[in-house]
């Protein structure tokens, strides 16, 4: 898990490194977009070094799609 | 919308086959063959056909907007809220497709080559390629794009050629010998992937040139395009059943295990690695203009004035994201072929076809 953490942070800290010119030169509302993107990113990246399958888009997906998916597949694979 | 880099209309229509055809040619024929059997090629008819009727409606909004990208247009028909509305779906959608892609290129590599080395490394390497590539722009995309597939065309019909001694042709029959249904499965599948994904150029379009002298050069280059692709997948699912029958849809990487088998006079030996290479480059072409459109969307829909600040960021996201969605192999398996296909339509080909309605009507 280290190995891991520390391997987003580098990642993490390279990116905004290399984002920061750009960064000064936006706007108030790229700025913000920016913000939210990076909590995104770090959201992701602890779930992934911390290898505990947090909540992410497939639990989303999951619930959403699965019940029909499901009914969808299931008339496919019945015999006609 | 001021667009600052343009592409010709034929350039644009071969970033459409390059988007299409490029990891569909790998690693739709063993999935599908597993659905629809020998029928499978029919599976791909009735799938294109939603995907030639999703290009419709894409040229008709462009033709009807010129210079707008899909965001431009849905905010002026449905409003700015309902356009984010909207887009909440398709962006997540797009993060999931570009995650997923690369995922799939780390997961070849990992069961048939490089059994222990970690995916987060192939992903890593591959984002950062994609996210530099992206930078470049699409100009520089698409003249590098045109050259990959050119060589990946080549080798994966040098592998059809070299199969000849192979092919059984009476593997193909029967071709439906359990109905219409599993026909239908194959169909859904192939719709989620690769034809449903091709509303993905309702924001590329506008970068086309407008050529004065051809008015609809790019609405014939765009079907010849997608006609291409289709040909190209239903050969390749044909010549995959022509060399392994009944056992096709258990190989998930049908077109590899094709290569594995020729041995052309001794020499010609074990060329696998070239269906290997096809599906890297396939994967990173298709990803790049998935991160490219990402980013566009996100440009547009909250009006940024500097177009490469969240191409990092982007980048970081989907490559997290494609190290945390994967479980196991069947998990994997379960949403790319039961709920991708129904996703992507809920999250892109509905609106397309809702605004094309809308379109359609306040002509009238």
């Amino acid at each position: 898990m280290l190995i891991r953490l520390a391997i987003v942070i580098l990642i993490i800290a390279v990116v905004l490194v290399f984002d920061a010119p750009n960064y000064k030169k936006s706007n108030k509302r790229g700025r913000a977009v920016y913000g939210i993107s990076i909590t995104a990113a770090i959201y992701l990246g602890l779930d992934y070094a911390a290898g505990k399958d947090w909540p992410d888009l497939h639990n989303v997906a999951d619930f959403i799609f699965s019940a029909p998916a499901k009914m969808i597949t299931t008339y496919f694979e019945s015999k006609s | 919308m001021n667009v600052k880099e343009t592409v010709s209309p034929v350039q644009m229509s071969t970033l459409f086959f390059i988007f299409m055809t490029g990891s569909a040619i790998i690693n739709i024929p063993g999935p599908l063959i597993g659905f629809a059997k020998n029928g499978a090629w029919l599976s791909l008819l009735i799938s294109s056909a939603f995907g030639f009727f999703a290009l419709a409606c894409m040229l008709y909004l462009h033709n009807k907007y010129p210079g707008s990208t899909y965001i431009d247009y849905a905010k002026k028909m449905v409003g700015p809220w309902l356009t984010a509305l909207l887009s909440v779906p398709l962006i997540l959608t797009m993060c999931h497709m570009a995650s997923g892609i690369v995922l799939d290129m780390g997961l070849f590599l990992t069961t048939t080559m490089m059994k222990k080395t970690p995916i987060f490394v192939f992903n890593a390497f591959t984002f950062t390629l994609i996210a530099f590539t992206v930078r470049a722009g699409i100009e520089v995309m698409v003249r590098m794009f045109t050259n990959l597939i050119l060589i990946m065309l080549f080798f994966v019909f040098i592998v059809l050629l070299l199969s000849i001694p192979n092919y059984h042709p009476d593997y193909i029959l029967p071709i439906m010998p359990d109905g219409i249904k599993p026909v239908l499965h194959g169909a859904y599948f192939s719709f989620g992937f690769p034809f449903a994904e091709s509303f993905l150029f309702a924001m590329l379009l506008p970068f086309a040139k407008k050529n004065p002298g051809k008015k609809y050069s790019l609405n014939r280059w765009m079907y010849i395009a997608l006609l291409l692709n289709t040909v190209i997948l239903i050969l390749s699912v044909i010549c995959v059943i022509f060399v392994a029958g009944p056992v096709s849809g258990d190989v998930k990487y049908s077109l590899y295990m094709v290569a594995r088998l020729i041995d052309f006079q001794d020499i010609i030996q074990r060329i696998e690695s070239v269906i290997g290479m096809t599906l890297i480059a396939g994967s990173y072409m298709k990803a790049t203009v998935v991160l490219f459109v990402l980013n566009l969307t996100l440009n547009r829909l909250f009006a940024l004035q500097n177009d490469r600040l969240l191409i990092f960021p982007l980048a970081l996201i989907t490559l997290f994201l494609s190290v945390v969605i994967f479980d196991s192999e069947i998990q994997w398996f379960d949403i790319v072929s039961s709920k991708w296909p129904l996703w992507i339509g809920a999250a892109g080909f509905v609106p397309l076809l809702l605004l094309t309605l809308i379109a359609s009507c306040k002509q009238k």
